[in-house]
Protein backbone atom coordinates (compact mmCIF):
# COMPACT_ATOMS: atom_id res chain seq x y z
CA UNK A 1 0.00 0.00 0.00
CA UNK A 2 2.75 2.43 0.93
CA UNK A 3 4.75 2.36 -2.31
CA UNK A 4 1.81 2.77 -4.68
CA UNK A 5 0.45 5.52 -2.44
CA UNK A 6 3.76 7.37 -2.39
CA UNK A 7 4.07 7.05 -6.17
CA UNK A 8 0.49 8.29 -6.61
CA UNK A 9 1.04 11.25 -4.29
CA UNK A 10 4.27 12.27 -6.03
CA UNK A 11 2.70 11.95 -9.49
CA UNK A 12 -0.39 13.92 -8.45
CA UNK A 13 1.73 16.65 -6.84
CA UNK A 14 3.90 17.01 -9.96
CA UNK A 15 0.83 17.15 -12.21
CA UNK A 16 -0.84 19.69 -9.95
CA UNK A 17 2.35 21.76 -9.81
CA UNK A 18 2.47 21.84 -13.60
CA UNK A 19 -1.17 22.93 -13.79
CA UNK A 20 -0.62 25.49 -11.03
CA UNK A 21 2.25 27.00 -13.04
CA UNK A 22 -0.21 27.79 -15.84
CA UNK A 23 -2.87 29.35 -13.62
CA UNK A 24 -2.99 33.04 -12.85
CA UNK A 25 -3.90 36.42 -14.30
CA UNK A 26 -1.35 36.03 -17.12
CA UNK A 27 -2.65 33.21 -19.24
CA UNK A 28 0.23 30.83 -20.01
CA UNK A 29 -0.64 27.50 -21.59
CA UNK A 30 0.77 24.16 -20.48
CA UNK A 31 2.73 23.91 -23.71
CA UNK A 32 4.28 27.35 -23.18
CA UNK A 33 5.03 26.51 -19.55
CA UNK A 34 6.82 23.29 -20.46
CA UNK A 35 8.72 25.20 -23.13
CA UNK A 36 9.79 27.86 -20.61
CA UNK A 37 10.86 25.24 -18.08
CA UNK A 38 12.76 23.01 -20.49
CA UNK A 39 14.04 25.12 -23.38
CA UNK A 40 13.93 28.67 -22.01
CA UNK A 41 11.29 29.66 -24.58
CA UNK A 42 8.50 32.23 -24.19
CA UNK A 43 8.64 35.97 -23.72
CA UNK A 44 10.83 37.54 -21.05
CA UNK A 45 7.79 38.57 -18.99
CA UNK A 46 6.34 35.05 -19.09
CA UNK A 47 9.70 33.53 -18.19
CA UNK A 48 9.88 35.93 -15.26
CA UNK A 49 6.37 35.00 -14.11
CA UNK A 50 7.06 31.27 -14.31
CA UNK A 51 10.58 31.23 -12.90
CA UNK A 52 10.47 34.07 -10.38
CA UNK A 53 6.87 34.28 -9.22
CA UNK A 54 4.99 31.02 -9.63
CA UNK A 55 7.70 28.35 -9.33
CA UNK A 56 9.21 29.54 -6.02
CA UNK A 57 5.69 29.94 -4.65
CA UNK A 58 4.68 26.42 -5.68
CA UNK A 59 7.84 24.88 -4.26
CA UNK A 60 7.57 26.90 -1.04
CA UNK A 61 3.93 25.94 -0.47
CA UNK A 62 4.71 22.28 -1.17
CA UNK A 63 7.67 22.27 1.21
CA UNK A 64 5.66 24.05 3.92
CA UNK A 65 2.89 21.48 3.57
CA UNK A 66 5.44 18.69 3.80
CA UNK A 67 6.92 20.17 6.99
CA UNK A 68 3.48 20.61 8.56
CA UNK A 69 2.38 17.09 7.56
CA UNK A 70 5.60 15.58 8.91
CA UNK A 71 5.56 17.64 12.10
CA UNK A 72 1.90 16.81 12.67
CA UNK A 73 2.73 13.10 12.74
CA UNK A 74 5.59 13.79 15.18
CA UNK A 75 3.39 15.89 17.48
CA UNK A 76 0.59 13.33 17.51
CA UNK A 77 3.07 10.59 18.48
CA UNK A 78 5.07 12.60 21.00
CA UNK A 79 1.96 13.89 22.76
CA UNK A 80 0.08 10.62 22.23
CA UNK A 81 -2.93 12.66 21.25
CA UNK A 82 -4.86 12.55 17.97
CA UNK A 83 -5.95 16.18 18.42
CA UNK A 84 -2.37 17.43 18.51
CA UNK A 85 -1.09 19.53 15.64
CA UNK A 86 2.21 21.35 15.18
CA UNK A 87 0.75 24.54 16.67
CA UNK A 88 -0.40 23.06 19.96
CA UNK A 89 2.75 23.96 21.88
CA UNK A 90 2.51 27.66 21.08
CA UNK A 91 4.29 27.92 17.73
CA UNK A 92 1.49 29.95 16.12
CA UNK A 93 0.54 32.14 19.07
CA UNK A 94 4.23 32.72 19.83
CA UNK A 95 4.87 33.76 16.23
CA UNK A 96 1.89 36.13 16.17
CA UNK A 97 2.92 37.57 19.52
CA UNK A 98 6.47 38.08 18.26
CA UNK A 99 5.17 40.02 15.27
CA UNK A 100 2.82 42.08 17.42
CA UNK A 101 5.63 42.94 19.84
CA UNK A 102 7.95 43.90 16.97
CA UNK A 103 5.24 46.19 15.56
CA UNK A 104 4.47 47.72 18.94
CA UNK A 105 8.15 48.43 19.59
CA UNK A 106 8.67 49.80 16.08
CA UNK A 107 11.13 47.01 15.27
CA UNK A 108 9.21 45.45 12.39
CA UNK A 109 11.14 47.39 9.74
CA UNK A 110 14.58 46.41 11.04
CA UNK A 111 13.71 42.93 12.27
CA UNK A 112 11.12 41.93 9.65
CA UNK A 113 8.01 39.82 10.28
CA UNK A 114 9.67 36.44 9.68
CA UNK A 115 12.49 36.92 12.16
CA UNK A 116 10.19 38.39 14.79
CA UNK A 117 7.81 35.46 14.33
CA UNK A 118 10.62 32.91 14.44
CA UNK A 119 11.99 34.37 17.67
CA UNK A 120 8.50 34.50 19.20
CA UNK A 121 7.53 30.96 18.27
CA UNK A 122 10.82 29.29 19.19
CA UNK A 123 10.98 31.13 22.51
CA UNK A 124 7.39 30.12 23.29
CA UNK A 125 7.94 26.42 22.58
CA UNK A 126 11.12 26.33 24.65
CA UNK A 127 9.37 28.21 27.44
CA UNK A 128 6.47 25.71 27.48
CA UNK A 129 8.86 22.74 27.51
CA UNK A 130 10.85 24.30 30.34
CA UNK A 131 7.70 25.15 32.28
CA UNK A 132 6.50 21.56 32.20
CA UNK A 133 9.95 20.02 32.66
CA UNK A 134 9.41 18.90 36.24
CA UNK A 135 6.37 16.78 35.46
CA UNK A 136 6.68 16.20 31.75
CA UNK A 137 3.64 14.04 31.12
CA UNK A 138 1.75 14.54 27.87
CA UNK A 139 -1.20 15.99 29.78
CA UNK A 140 0.98 18.55 31.55
CA UNK A 141 2.62 19.52 28.27
CA UNK A 142 -0.70 19.87 26.45
CA UNK A 143 -2.39 21.85 29.20
CA UNK A 144 0.64 24.13 29.58
CA UNK A 145 0.60 24.67 25.81
CA UNK A 146 -3.12 25.48 25.80
CA UNK A 147 -2.73 27.87 28.76
CA UNK A 148 0.21 29.73 27.20
CA UNK A 149 -1.67 29.91 23.88
CA UNK A 150 -4.51 31.70 25.70
CA UNK A 151 -2.16 34.11 27.46
CA UNK A 152 -0.30 35.00 24.26
CA UNK A 153 -3.54 35.43 22.31
CA UNK A 154 -4.82 37.80 24.98
CA UNK A 155 -1.52 39.70 25.02
CA UNK A 156 -1.52 39.95 21.23
CA UNK A 157 -5.10 41.23 21.22
CA UNK A 158 -4.08 43.87 23.75
CA UNK A 159 -1.08 44.93 21.66
CA UNK A 160 -3.22 45.12 18.54
CA UNK A 161 -5.84 47.10 20.44
CA UNK A 162 -3.13 49.59 21.39
CA UNK A 163 -1.85 49.71 17.78
CA UNK A 164 -5.07 49.67 15.82
CA UNK A 165 -3.48 50.92 12.62
CA UNK A 166 -1.30 47.80 12.50
CA UNK A 167 -4.20 45.40 13.12
CA UNK A 168 -4.84 44.77 9.41
CA UNK A 169 -1.20 43.88 8.74
CA UNK A 170 -1.01 41.34 11.57
CA UNK A 171 -4.37 39.84 10.70
CA UNK A 172 -3.45 39.37 7.05
CA UNK A 173 -0.04 37.92 7.93
CA UNK A 174 -1.51 35.53 10.48
CA UNK A 175 -4.04 34.14 7.96
CA UNK A 176 -1.20 32.89 5.83
CA UNK A 177 -0.06 33.54 2.27
CA UNK A 178 2.69 32.35 -0.05
CA UNK A 179 2.51 35.46 -2.24
CA UNK A 180 5.90 36.67 -1.05
CA UNK A 181 7.74 33.36 -1.54
CA UNK A 182 11.24 33.56 -3.02
CA UNK A 183 14.01 31.07 -3.76
CA UNK A 184 15.62 32.15 -0.51
CA UNK A 185 12.52 30.83 1.28
CA UNK A 186 12.71 27.65 -0.78
CA UNK A 187 16.29 27.03 0.31
CA UNK A 188 15.47 27.70 3.98
CA UNK A 189 12.40 25.43 3.90
CA UNK A 190 14.32 22.71 2.09
CA UNK A 191 17.06 22.76 4.72
CA UNK A 192 14.48 22.78 7.53
CA UNK A 193 12.66 19.79 6.02
CA UNK A 194 15.87 17.82 5.56
CA UNK A 195 17.13 18.71 9.03
CA UNK A 196 13.96 17.49 10.69
CA UNK A 197 12.90 14.63 8.39
CA UNK A 198 16.17 12.73 8.04
CA UNK A 199 17.00 12.15 11.72
CA UNK A 200 13.41 11.72 12.86
CA UNK A 201 12.64 9.23 10.08
CA UNK A 202 15.54 7.13 11.35
CA UNK A 203 13.90 7.23 14.81
CA UNK A 204 10.68 5.63 13.52
CA UNK A 205 10.75 2.79 16.03
CA UNK A 206 11.06 5.21 18.94
CA UNK A 207 8.10 7.16 17.55
CA UNK A 208 6.05 3.94 17.47
CA UNK A 209 6.98 3.32 21.09
CA UNK A 210 5.75 6.78 22.08
CA UNK A 211 2.23 5.64 21.15
CA UNK A 212 2.27 3.14 24.04
CA UNK A 213 1.37 4.02 27.61
CA UNK A 214 4.38 5.56 29.35
CA UNK A 215 4.98 2.65 31.71
CA UNK A 216 5.13 0.12 28.87
CA UNK A 217 7.35 2.30 26.69
CA UNK A 218 9.77 2.83 29.59
CA UNK A 219 9.83 -0.88 30.45
CA UNK A 220 10.47 -1.76 26.81
CA UNK A 221 13.63 0.35 26.87
CA UNK A 222 12.56 3.83 25.72
CA UNK A 223 13.63 6.86 27.73
CA UNK A 224 10.23 8.39 27.20
CA UNK A 225 10.70 11.97 28.40
CA UNK A 226 14.08 12.40 26.74
CA UNK A 227 12.87 11.06 23.38
CA UNK A 228 9.67 13.11 23.55
CA UNK A 229 11.59 16.36 23.94
CA UNK A 230 14.21 15.29 21.39
CA UNK A 231 11.55 14.89 18.68
CA UNK A 232 9.36 17.84 19.68
CA UNK A 233 12.07 20.50 19.53
CA UNK A 234 13.16 20.00 15.89
CA UNK A 235 9.54 19.53 14.71
CA UNK A 236 8.57 22.75 16.50
CA UNK A 237 11.45 24.74 15.05
CA UNK A 238 10.73 23.50 11.51
CA UNK A 239 7.08 24.49 11.96
CA UNK A 240 8.16 27.87 13.35
CA UNK A 241 10.20 28.46 10.20
CA UNK A 242 7.09 27.86 8.04
CA UNK A 243 4.89 30.05 10.22
CA UNK A 244 7.43 32.85 10.39
CA UNK A 245 7.59 33.19 6.62
CA UNK A 246 4.04 32.44 5.55
CA UNK A 247 1.75 32.82 8.57
CA UNK A 248 -0.44 30.38 10.43
CA UNK A 249 -1.94 27.80 8.09
CA UNK A 250 -4.08 25.47 10.13
CA UNK A 251 -5.46 22.00 9.71
CA UNK A 252 -2.86 20.45 7.39
CA UNK A 253 -0.66 19.37 10.31
CA UNK A 254 -3.70 17.75 11.91
CA UNK A 255 -5.25 16.18 8.83
CA UNK A 256 -2.30 14.84 6.81
CA UNK A 257 -1.14 12.34 9.48
CA UNK A 258 -4.70 11.10 10.09
CA UNK A 259 -5.44 10.53 6.41
CA UNK A 260 -2.09 8.80 5.95
CA UNK A 261 -2.61 6.61 9.01
CA UNK A 262 -5.96 5.60 7.60
CA UNK A 263 -4.24 4.33 4.47
CA UNK A 264 -0.90 2.92 5.68
CA UNK A 265 -1.46 2.23 9.39
CA UNK A 266 0.21 3.76 12.44
CA UNK A 267 3.82 2.55 12.01
CA UNK A 268 6.01 5.60 11.52
CA UNK A 269 8.27 3.71 9.15
CA UNK A 270 5.33 3.72 6.71
CA UNK A 271 3.58 6.87 7.90
CA UNK A 272 6.06 9.75 7.81
CA UNK A 273 6.64 9.97 4.05
CA UNK A 274 2.96 9.75 3.03
CA UNK A 275 2.08 12.26 5.75
CA UNK A 276 4.63 14.73 4.34
CA UNK A 277 3.44 14.12 0.78
CA UNK A 278 -0.21 14.53 1.74
CA UNK A 279 0.62 17.76 3.55
CA UNK A 280 2.52 18.96 0.52
CA UNK A 281 -0.29 18.10 -1.91
CA UNK A 282 -2.99 19.65 0.29
CA UNK A 283 -1.02 22.86 0.73
CA UNK A 284 -0.25 23.17 -2.99
CA UNK A 285 -3.90 22.56 -3.88
CA UNK A 286 -5.09 25.06 -1.26
CA UNK A 287 -2.62 27.73 -2.33
CA UNK A 288 -3.54 27.25 -5.98
CA UNK A 289 -7.22 27.68 -5.13
CA UNK A 290 -6.39 30.71 -2.98
CA UNK A 291 -4.68 32.28 -6.00
CA UNK A 292 -7.40 31.69 -8.58
CA UNK A 293 -10.77 31.73 -6.80
CA UNK A 294 -11.15 35.51 -6.69
CA UNK A 295 -11.24 37.45 -9.95
CA UNK A 296 -8.76 39.89 -8.45
CA UNK A 297 -6.62 39.49 -5.35
CA UNK A 298 -6.17 36.36 -3.27
CA UNK A 299 -7.86 34.51 -0.47
CA UNK A 300 -5.83 33.64 2.64
CA UNK A 301 -4.61 30.07 2.14
CA UNK A 302 -5.56 29.13 5.73
CA UNK A 303 -9.21 29.74 4.86
CA UNK A 304 -9.00 27.29 1.96
CA UNK A 305 -7.21 24.56 3.94
CA UNK A 306 -9.99 24.61 6.50
CA UNK A 307 -12.93 25.01 4.11
CA UNK A 308 -11.78 22.22 1.79
CA UNK A 309 -10.01 20.05 4.34
CA UNK A 310 -12.58 19.80 7.11
CA UNK A 311 -15.44 18.26 5.06
CA UNK A 312 -13.02 15.80 3.45
CA UNK A 313 -11.59 14.92 6.84
CA UNK A 314 -14.99 14.32 8.42
CA UNK A 315 -16.01 12.18 5.44
CA UNK A 316 -12.90 10.01 5.83
CA UNK A 317 -13.38 9.66 9.58
CA UNK A 318 -16.99 8.56 9.14
CA UNK A 319 -16.24 6.24 6.23
CA UNK A 320 -14.17 3.53 7.90
CA UNK A 321 -13.72 1.92 11.27
CA UNK A 322 -10.95 4.39 11.88
CA UNK A 323 -10.07 5.25 15.45
CA UNK A 324 -6.68 6.97 15.40
CA UNK A 325 -4.81 4.50 13.33
CA UNK B 1 19.27 -18.31 43.73
CA UNK B 2 17.70 -14.87 44.09
CA UNK B 3 17.24 -13.15 40.74
CA UNK B 4 16.02 -9.85 42.19
CA UNK B 5 16.98 -8.24 45.48
CA UNK B 6 15.76 -5.01 47.08
CA UNK B 7 18.39 -3.80 49.54
CA UNK B 8 17.21 -1.07 51.94
CA UNK B 9 15.15 0.75 49.34
CA UNK B 10 13.69 4.20 49.92
CA UNK B 11 11.34 5.53 47.28
CA UNK B 12 7.88 6.50 46.12
CA UNK B 13 5.93 8.90 43.93
CA UNK B 14 6.91 12.57 44.02
CA UNK B 15 7.44 13.81 47.55
CA UNK B 16 5.66 10.82 49.11
CA UNK B 17 8.22 8.37 50.49
CA UNK B 18 6.20 5.16 50.37
CA UNK B 19 9.00 2.67 50.91
CA UNK B 20 11.34 3.24 53.83
CA UNK B 21 14.18 0.76 54.17
CA UNK B 22 12.45 -1.96 52.13
CA UNK B 23 14.41 -5.20 51.74
CA UNK B 24 13.12 -8.13 49.67
CA UNK B 25 14.45 -11.04 47.66
CA UNK B 26 12.76 -12.87 44.79
CA UNK B 27 13.93 -16.40 44.09
CA UNK B 28 14.41 -17.54 40.49
CA UNK B 29 11.65 -19.71 39.07
CA UNK B 30 8.97 -18.54 41.49
CA UNK B 31 5.61 -16.91 40.90
CA UNK B 32 5.15 -14.13 43.42
CA UNK B 33 1.77 -12.44 43.84
CA UNK B 34 1.99 -8.82 45.00
CA UNK B 35 -1.13 -8.12 47.03
CA UNK B 36 -2.39 -5.35 49.25
CA UNK B 37 -5.04 -2.64 49.31
CA UNK B 38 -5.12 0.26 46.85
CA UNK B 39 -2.25 2.64 47.50
CA UNK B 40 -0.17 0.06 49.37
CA UNK B 41 2.68 0.32 46.84
CA UNK B 42 2.24 -2.70 44.55
CA UNK B 43 2.54 -0.89 41.22
CA UNK B 44 5.14 1.50 42.66
CA UNK B 45 7.29 -1.49 43.57
CA UNK B 46 7.19 -2.65 39.93
CA UNK B 47 7.99 0.87 38.68
CA UNK B 48 11.12 0.89 40.86
CA UNK B 49 12.29 -2.32 39.16
CA UNK B 50 11.99 -1.06 35.59
CA UNK B 51 13.10 2.44 36.65
CA UNK B 52 10.01 4.45 35.82
CA UNK B 53 10.63 5.68 39.35
CA UNK B 54 14.14 5.98 40.66
CA UNK B 55 14.89 4.72 44.17
CA UNK B 56 15.97 7.58 46.44
CA UNK B 57 18.09 5.30 48.57
CA UNK B 58 19.31 1.70 48.63
CA UNK B 59 20.09 -0.66 45.77
CA UNK B 60 18.09 -3.02 43.58
CA UNK B 61 20.13 -5.94 42.22
CA UNK B 62 19.03 -7.86 39.13
CA UNK B 63 21.01 -11.08 38.73
CA UNK B 64 23.70 -9.54 40.92
CA UNK B 65 24.00 -6.24 39.03
CA UNK B 66 22.87 -2.86 40.40
CA UNK B 67 20.03 -1.68 38.12
CA UNK B 68 21.04 1.95 38.67
CA UNK B 69 24.15 1.28 36.57
CA UNK B 70 22.16 -0.42 33.79
CA UNK B 71 20.80 1.45 30.77
CA UNK B 72 17.06 1.39 30.13
CA UNK B 73 17.65 -0.90 27.16
CA UNK B 74 19.87 -3.28 29.18
CA UNK B 75 17.08 -3.53 31.70
CA UNK B 76 14.43 -4.10 29.00
CA UNK B 77 16.45 -7.02 27.65
CA UNK B 78 16.26 -8.71 31.06
CA UNK B 79 12.74 -7.82 32.21
CA UNK B 80 9.44 -8.40 30.41
CA UNK B 81 6.60 -6.11 31.44
CA UNK B 82 2.81 -6.15 31.18
CA UNK B 83 1.17 -2.84 32.07
CA UNK B 84 -2.31 -2.49 33.53
CA UNK B 85 -3.22 0.03 30.77
CA UNK B 86 -3.31 -1.90 27.55
CA UNK B 87 -6.15 -0.56 25.46
CA UNK B 88 -4.94 0.64 22.10
CA UNK B 89 -6.37 3.23 19.77
CA UNK B 90 -3.67 2.68 17.18
CA UNK B 91 -4.27 -0.04 14.63
CA UNK B 92 -1.05 -2.02 14.78
CA UNK B 93 -1.29 -5.65 13.79
CA UNK B 94 -0.74 -8.15 16.59
CA UNK B 95 2.67 -9.07 15.14
CA UNK B 96 3.71 -5.40 15.00
CA UNK B 97 2.59 -4.91 18.60
CA UNK B 98 4.57 -7.96 19.76
CA UNK B 99 7.63 -6.82 17.80
CA UNK B 100 7.75 -3.70 19.99
CA UNK B 101 9.12 -6.06 22.62
CA UNK B 102 12.27 -6.18 20.48
CA UNK B 103 12.90 -2.42 20.71
CA UNK B 104 15.78 -2.78 23.15
CA UNK B 105 17.39 -5.50 21.03
CA UNK B 106 17.29 -3.54 17.77
CA UNK B 107 16.12 -5.17 14.54
CA UNK B 108 12.83 -6.92 13.93
CA UNK B 109 13.64 -10.16 15.81
CA UNK B 110 11.21 -12.08 13.63
CA UNK B 111 12.00 -15.46 15.20
CA UNK B 112 11.69 -14.22 18.78
CA UNK B 113 8.37 -12.56 17.91
CA UNK B 114 7.05 -15.74 16.31
CA UNK B 115 8.13 -17.84 19.32
CA UNK B 116 6.50 -15.43 21.77
CA UNK B 117 3.25 -15.45 19.78
CA UNK B 118 3.34 -19.23 19.63
CA UNK B 119 3.86 -19.46 23.40
CA UNK B 120 0.82 -17.24 23.96
CA UNK B 121 -1.24 -19.12 21.37
CA UNK B 122 -1.86 -16.07 19.20
CA UNK B 123 0.14 -16.99 16.08
CA UNK B 124 -3.13 -17.09 14.13
CA UNK B 125 -3.78 -13.43 15.06
CA UNK B 126 -0.49 -12.13 13.62
CA UNK B 127 -2.11 -9.98 10.92
CA UNK B 128 -5.18 -8.98 12.93
CA UNK B 129 -5.44 -5.33 14.02
CA UNK B 130 -5.20 -5.06 17.79
CA UNK B 131 -8.04 -2.53 17.78
CA UNK B 132 -10.36 -5.39 16.78
CA UNK B 133 -9.20 -7.93 19.39
CA UNK B 134 -11.18 -8.96 22.47
CA UNK B 135 -9.79 -8.06 25.89
CA UNK B 136 -8.45 -11.60 26.41
CA UNK B 137 -6.75 -11.70 23.01
CA UNK B 138 -5.23 -8.26 23.52
CA UNK B 139 -3.86 -9.30 26.90
CA UNK B 140 -2.19 -12.31 25.25
CA UNK B 141 -0.63 -9.98 22.69
CA UNK B 142 0.76 -7.80 25.48
CA UNK B 143 2.07 -10.87 27.29
CA UNK B 144 3.69 -12.08 24.04
CA UNK B 145 5.31 -8.62 23.72
CA UNK B 146 6.77 -9.09 27.21
CA UNK B 147 8.07 -12.56 26.25
CA UNK B 148 9.62 -11.11 23.07
CA UNK B 149 11.80 -8.96 25.35
CA UNK B 150 13.46 -12.29 26.21
CA UNK B 151 14.13 -11.46 29.84
CA UNK B 152 13.71 -14.21 32.41
CA UNK B 153 11.96 -11.88 34.86
CA UNK B 154 8.33 -11.02 34.11
CA UNK B 155 6.55 -8.11 35.81
CA UNK B 156 2.79 -7.94 35.43
CA UNK B 157 0.54 -5.22 36.79
CA UNK B 158 -2.99 -6.60 37.25
CA UNK B 159 -2.88 -8.66 34.05
CA UNK B 160 -6.33 -10.23 34.38
CA UNK B 161 -8.38 -7.21 35.41
CA UNK B 162 -11.44 -6.74 33.19
CA UNK B 163 -11.14 -10.27 31.78
CA UNK B 164 -13.86 -12.90 32.04
CA UNK B 165 -13.11 -16.04 34.06
CA UNK B 166 -12.15 -18.15 31.06
CA UNK B 167 -9.55 -15.64 29.90
CA UNK B 168 -8.38 -15.08 33.48
CA UNK B 169 -7.74 -18.79 33.78
CA UNK B 170 -5.89 -19.08 30.48
CA UNK B 171 -3.58 -16.14 31.30
CA UNK B 172 -2.88 -17.45 34.81
CA UNK B 173 -2.24 -20.98 33.47
CA UNK B 174 0.20 -19.52 30.98
CA UNK B 175 2.05 -17.67 33.76
CA UNK B 176 2.30 -20.92 35.73
CA UNK B 177 3.72 -22.75 32.71
CA UNK B 178 6.29 -19.96 32.25
CA UNK B 179 7.28 -20.29 35.92
CA UNK B 180 7.79 -24.00 35.41
CA UNK B 181 10.05 -23.16 32.45
CA UNK B 182 12.27 -21.11 34.76
CA UNK B 183 10.80 -17.62 34.44
CA UNK B 184 10.55 -15.53 37.60
CA UNK B 185 7.07 -13.99 37.68
CA UNK B 186 6.08 -11.01 39.85
CA UNK B 187 2.42 -10.23 39.42
CA UNK B 188 0.22 -7.56 41.03
CA UNK B 189 -3.10 -9.19 41.82
CA UNK B 190 -6.22 -7.74 43.42
CA UNK B 191 -8.05 -11.05 43.27
CA UNK B 192 -6.91 -12.88 46.41
CA UNK B 193 -8.40 -16.15 45.23
CA UNK B 194 -6.28 -16.10 42.06
CA UNK B 195 -3.23 -15.26 44.17
CA UNK B 196 -3.84 -18.28 46.40
CA UNK B 197 -4.53 -20.64 43.50
CA UNK B 198 -1.71 -19.74 41.15
CA UNK B 199 1.22 -18.12 42.98
CA UNK B 200 4.01 -19.98 44.72
CA UNK B 201 4.84 -16.99 46.91
CA UNK B 202 2.93 -13.93 48.08
CA UNK B 203 3.93 -10.51 49.32
CA UNK B 204 1.26 -8.64 51.26
CA UNK B 205 1.85 -4.90 51.38
CA UNK B 206 0.24 -2.19 53.47
CA UNK B 207 1.26 1.48 53.28
CA UNK B 208 4.59 0.56 51.73
CA UNK B 209 5.44 -1.96 54.45
CA UNK B 210 5.79 -5.70 53.81
CA UNK B 211 3.32 -7.25 56.23
CA UNK B 212 4.08 -10.79 55.05
CA UNK B 213 6.30 -12.49 52.46
CA UNK B 214 6.65 -16.19 51.95
CA UNK B 215 5.06 -19.29 50.45
CA UNK B 216 1.50 -18.33 49.55
CA UNK B 217 -0.26 -20.75 51.88
CA UNK B 218 1.65 -19.41 54.87
CA UNK B 219 0.91 -15.75 54.04
CA UNK B 220 -2.89 -16.02 53.96
CA UNK B 221 -4.38 -16.09 57.45
CA UNK B 222 -7.60 -14.73 58.90
CA UNK B 223 -5.73 -12.30 61.15
CA UNK B 224 -3.52 -10.99 58.33
CA UNK B 225 -6.44 -10.38 56.00
CA UNK B 226 -8.17 -8.50 58.80
CA UNK B 227 -5.04 -6.45 59.51
CA UNK B 228 -4.22 -5.59 55.88
CA UNK B 229 -7.66 -5.31 54.28
CA UNK B 230 -9.91 -4.76 57.31
CA UNK B 231 -12.20 -7.60 56.21
CA UNK B 232 -13.50 -10.79 57.74
CA UNK B 233 -12.45 -13.99 56.02
CA UNK B 234 -13.38 -17.62 56.23
CA UNK B 235 -11.79 -20.79 54.98
CA UNK B 236 -13.28 -23.24 52.50
CA UNK B 237 -11.92 -26.48 51.16
CA UNK B 238 -11.48 -26.61 47.37
CA UNK B 239 -12.00 -30.22 46.28
CA UNK B 240 -10.35 -29.63 42.90
CA UNK B 241 -7.15 -28.20 44.36
CA UNK B 242 -7.50 -30.46 47.40
CA UNK B 243 -6.49 -27.66 49.74
CA UNK B 244 -8.11 -24.89 51.78
CA UNK B 245 -8.55 -21.34 50.46
CA UNK B 246 -9.39 -18.12 52.25
CA UNK B 247 -12.48 -16.25 51.08
CA UNK B 248 -13.49 -12.74 52.06
CA UNK B 249 -16.80 -12.97 53.89
CA UNK B 250 -19.53 -11.00 52.13
CA UNK B 251 -22.80 -10.35 53.91
CA UNK B 252 -25.85 -8.71 52.42
CA UNK B 253 -27.54 -6.24 54.73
Amino acid sequence: MRRPLVALLIATSLALALVALTLGPSGISIGETIGILTAGGGSASKRYIIWNLRLPRIIASSLSGAILGFSGAIFQAALRNPMADPFILGVSSGASFGVAVALALGLSASLGFPLAALIGSTATVLFILALSSRKRTTTTLLLTGVAINYILSAAMTLLMFMNKEQYQRILYWSLGSFSTATYRDVVILCLALLAVALPLSLAHRSLDMLLLDESSAQALGLRVQRVRIAVLIPASIATAICVSSFGVIGFIGLMAPHVSRLLVGPRHKNLLLPSSLFGSLLMLASDTLARILLPSGELPVGVITSLVGVPLFIYLLRKGRYRYG
Amino acid sequence: MDSLVFDKIFGGWGDKMLFKNLSLAFESGTFTALTGPNGSGKSTLLKLIYKEIKAQGGTIYLNGADIASMSQKDLARQIGFVSQHNSSDYAFTAAEAVSMGRYAHGGEGTQAVAQAMEACNIAHLADTLITTLSGGELQRVILARALAQQGRLLLLDEPVNHLDVKHQRSIMDLLCRLTEQGYTVICVLHDLLLAQIYSTHTIMLKDGEVVAHGPTQSVFTKERLAEVYQVDAHQIFDPVLARPLWLVSHRRH
